[in-house]
């Protein structure tokens, strides 16, 4: 039985046993007091045969090691890096989420107590446009849906496909508006595009200055 | 599975909380760590302490061993470190050059630094390479060579079986009978300077 065993012990050093065969002689090494000695010979004999180099220690020097580690209770620390990336990838996530809440606070509609979600329509929820809807949608022509967010300041909107040519004007004409808007809708419920791509341009009601000349414009020379 | 797989088997099982392997493991490599320590502390009492605070270290830190490296590579590193940190905290400065992983293992990189061994260490390395290499020389041949192309090529069962066309069963067990043989030399040997103060 005993040469069986020291066998095994041969054939792990070489990492050639079979893993079950290693589970059970781990089980032998702690039982059988000669196993880890004869572990130590048989490596002993390998640098040697390999000329490597080596100061032999004592026997007890192992025994020394554990022993330490068994009086000292020293644990295995498990490696707080990884922990440690997630924690901080976790902490930038939530700062930029607070943040991001902080400065596009919502302040929600003023009929709606705060906290309450009001229903978003999403592109799930939009129905397909058909020509049924499209006169529908058409027959709302003079209403405008609310939009998300709701400014505390008067809004003024301004097409903005016109290039940075374009100035827009010091106050909004609210037949232009209405006729832009429904318009807008309009084709957009019919699939098609409107002749002047339109969206909302939030910008705070005040006496916009008069455009700059082009040569008041600081030029780097 | 090499014997690096076997490394990496033994640190996933002290990984998971059992000792016994890394007691495997500090009897497989203590000798030549403290070799490599011997570099740096010249008292061999001193190496000894610093080949068990290396030990220390390393299983504290085992967890953090991914296998990306060797693990005789990483618990090289750790005796270098402790050796030099054991030097500055003795006030002694640590030589500036450092012995290569893979130089430390052989006799002529180690010797680049200083050579620190005492006579009766010398005397006693000697020794067991004379017993070693004897007992070989007396095996008989199938044994020699299974051991020669284990242990000094360093080829697997596999391979040696194809080369001594033979099943691998008979590899393993002329390799074992033959480090049975040198161990039965050895042990008289190694118990004898145990005893020695």
């Amino acid at each position: 039985m005993n040469q069986t065993i020291h066998e095994q012990l041969s054939a792990l050093m070489d990492g050639e046993l079979e893993r079950d065969e290693t589970r059970f002689l781990l089980k032998r090494l702690a039982t059988e007091q000669d196993l880890p000695l004869r572990w130590a010979r048989y490596h002993l004999v390998r640098q040697t045969l390999r000329r490597q180099a080596l100061d032999r220690l004592p026997a007890s020097f192992a025994d020394g090691v554990m022993a330490r580690l068994d009086a000292e209770a020293v644990v295995v620390q498990t490696p707080r890096g990884a922990w440690l990336r997630w924690g901080a990838g976790g902490a930038i996530a939530a700062s930029v989420a607070v943040a991001a809440l902080v400065l596009t606070r919502p302040t929600g509609d003023p009929l709606t107590p705060a906290g309450t979600v009001q229903p978003l329509r999403t592109a799930q929820q939009s129905a397909p446009i058909n020509a049924a809807t499209a006169s529908a949608t058409t027959s709302l022509s003079g209403e405008i849906r609310a939009p998300l967010l709701v400014p505390t300041t008067p809004i003024e909107t301004a097409p903005v496909s016109f290039g940075s040519d374009f100035s827009p004007p010091p106050a909004s004409d609210p037949h232009l508006q209405s006729y832009l808007i429904r318009h807008y809708q309009a084709a957009g419920a019919t699939g098609q595009s409107a002749f002047v791509p339109y969206v909302l341009l939030a910008t705070p009601q005040r006496d916009l200055p008069a455009a700059q000349p082009a040569e008041s414009v600081p030029q780097n020379r | 599975m090499g014997e690096s797989d076997l490394d990496q088997a033994l640190v996933e099982r002290v990984q998971n909380g059992d000792k016994r392997a890394f007691d495997l493991l500090v009897r497989k490599y203590q000798h030549k760590l403290v070799s490599v320590i011997s570099r740096y502390v010249n008292d061999w009492s001193e190496c000894q302490d610093v080949a068990q605070e290396t030990f220390v270290r390393a299983y504290r830190a085992i967890g953090s061993f991914r296998g990306d490296a060797q693990f005789y590579t990483w618990i090289y590193k750790i005796a270098i470190n402790t050796a030099k940190n054991h030097l500055v905290s003795q006030g002694r400065r640590p030589p500036t050059e450092d012995v290569a992983v893979e130089d430390a293992v052989l006799f002529d990189g180690a010797s680049r630094l200083h050579e620190s061994a005492t006579p009766e260490r010398e005397l006693m390395r000697q020794e067991i390479e004379r017993t070693v290499f004897a007992t070989v020389e007396a095996l008989p041949d199938e044994l020699k060579t299974a051991i020669t192309l284990r242990e000094v090529d360093g080829l697997s069962y596999e391979e040696i079986a194809e080369s001594m066309n033979c099943p691998i069963g008979t590899v393993r067990s002329r390799i074992f009978r033959a480090r049975e043989a040198i161990d039965e030399q050895l042990r008289p040997l190694l118990s004898d300077q145990d005893k020695t103060p």
